[in-house]
């Protein structure tokens, strides 16, 4: 019997020291898997934190440029001003003229507007044609309309385009220059279509507002880009 | 070499032709320039010369292959590049119903580093009055103007299209000794364009030759 159980004794010995070696080579193996995600872990940890790193060098940059960008069209604007002190005897008689003439207009609310009334071409092309010219103009030449330099160069284009500054930002600077006045004529052009309107049918629709806003801000602007991108070629 | 300031690499450009005619084209230019020599690209008449510089000045020039300025793309930020090339031209591209003094002012304050007391006294040693309008000056006087007004803003890279043409021998001597000055003080590089042989014989570091679009030659002068 004791020997029965001695042998039963040493096959459970050995049954348990089978799975003891076999939990160790499983444990050995759990590890090695742990220490392996570990070490995937903090290698992409580190791949992050150098791409990371670049990222923010390269916002920085961006920073950098567009700060100097900015610096850039400060000093555009201070150059404008100049500028216009010597050319600026024209340039704000004739949108003046062309504004106020654009404001009589606006005085017909746009649902009173027949087919035969052939006045609105003459103010379509003042608006988004002239005006735009004539506001820009000071910006665009760098002499006034009555002087003549030798060789007829007189774009202001041509002057800047072998220094420091770049097309885009003197378009953009120009623009700006439009927009600043186009946007307060176009106030004053939906307020005094608003008043009509009320004054000829009791009441502003959305169409007065989209009128004054597309025929003296949307209009004008888009034809102030062509003619900009024009002027800033070459010549 | 020393390091290199200026690299053109398989610099090409194509203008389009009118009624089926095949335009003029730059062929891969390529050259390098190191730092503190000055280079000469000569060439007769339509080989290309003003076409180079105006695919390193123009920002709207399109052209296949790269320019560096101190190793960096000059077309990546053009305007900023700019900012480090002086260049002076047969042609006049300042306002010339001002005078010279009041152009420094209007037009130097684009560059991060003009100096406008080195404009004048450049413009002094030039003989050139900076109240004398740009308009009235001789073509002599007007490069002066031009190369007192890079000098004033430091740059790295002088280019100089077809400046000394024109130019009086006692002043071109001159001329020539103001570079070499420029090129001892400050840590630049110079590229001019010349028909001269006076000038490709004595004064030139480095010669390149165009010839109808393509560099045919570049190396060290041998004659100087």
């Amino acid at each position: 019997m004791s020997e029965e159980n001695q042998n039963q004794g040493s096959a459970e010995r050995e049954r348990l020291g089978q799975g003891s070696v076999e939990m160790e080579r499983l444990e050995g193996e759990r590890l090695k898997q742990e220490n392996g995600e570990r070490e995937s872990q903090e290698q992409g940890s580190v791949g992050q934190r150098e791409q990371g790193q670049k990222m923010k060098i390269r916002r920085e940059a961006l920073k950098e440029r567009q700060a100097k960008d900015a610096e850039q069209r400060k000093r555009l604007r201070e150059f404008d001003r100049e500028l216009f002190s010597y050319t600026g005897q024209i340039a704000w008689l004739v949108p003046g003229i062309f504004s106020f003439a654009v404001l009589g207009l606006m005085c017909i609310p746009v649902q009173e507007i027949r087919s035969e009334d052939n006045y609105l071409g003459v103010m379509a092309f003042m608006v988004c044609v002239l005006l735009p010219y004539f506001i820009l103009l000071p910006y665009i030449n760098i002499t006034d309309a009555f002087e003549r330099p030798k060789n007829n160069r007189n774009m202001t284009y041509d002057k800047l385009k072998y220094l420091p500054v770049s097309r885009k930002q003197y378009i953009l600077v120009r623009m700006g220059y439009l927009f600043r006045y186009m946007w307060k004529l176009a106030l004053a052009g939906g307020a005094v279509q608003c008043i009509f309107a009320i004054g000829e049918m009791g009441r502003v629709e959305l169409v007065n507002i989209a009128y004054a806003a597309g025929v003296l801000l949307l209009m004008p602007l888009a034809v102030g880009w062509i003619q900009m991108k024009v002027f800033a070629g070459d010549s | 070499m020393n390091d290199v300031i200026f690299e053109a690499r398989q610099v090409s450009s194509l203008r389009r032709g009118r009624f089926g005619k095949k335009g003029f084209r730059l062929e891969e230019i390529s050259f390098q320039l190191p730092r503190g020599y000055i280079m000469g690209l000569i060439g007769k008449n339509g080989a290309g010369k003003t076409t180079f510089f105006d695919c390193i000045m123009n920002e709207k020039k399109r052209y296949f292959g790269e320019i560096f300025l101190e190793e960096r793309d000059i077309h990546e930020n053009h305007w900023e590049t700019l900012d480090h090339v002086g260049f002076i031209s047969e042609k006049n591209e300042f306002m010339e119903l001002r005078t010279a003094g009041r152009n420094a002012g209007m037009l130097g304050r684009f560059y991060s580093s003009f100096d406008g007391e080195l404009f004048g006294e450049t413009m002094e040693r030039c003989k050139v009055s900076t109240v004398k309008t740009v308009g009235k000056m001789s073509r002599g006087e007007l490069v002066k103007f031009q190369l007192a007004f890079a000098v004033a803003h430091r740059p790295k890279l002088y280019l100089l299209d077809k400046a000394t043409a024109g130019m009086d021998p006692v002043f071109r001597i001159d001329f020539y000794r103001i570079l070499r000055e420029l090129l001892e003080g400050e840590d630049c590089g110079i590229i001019l364009s010349t028909h001269i042989e006076e000038e490709i014989g004595k004064q030139l570091d480095y010669v390149g030759m165009l010839e109808e679009g393509r560099l045919v030659s570049f190396g060290e002068n041998v004659l100087v």
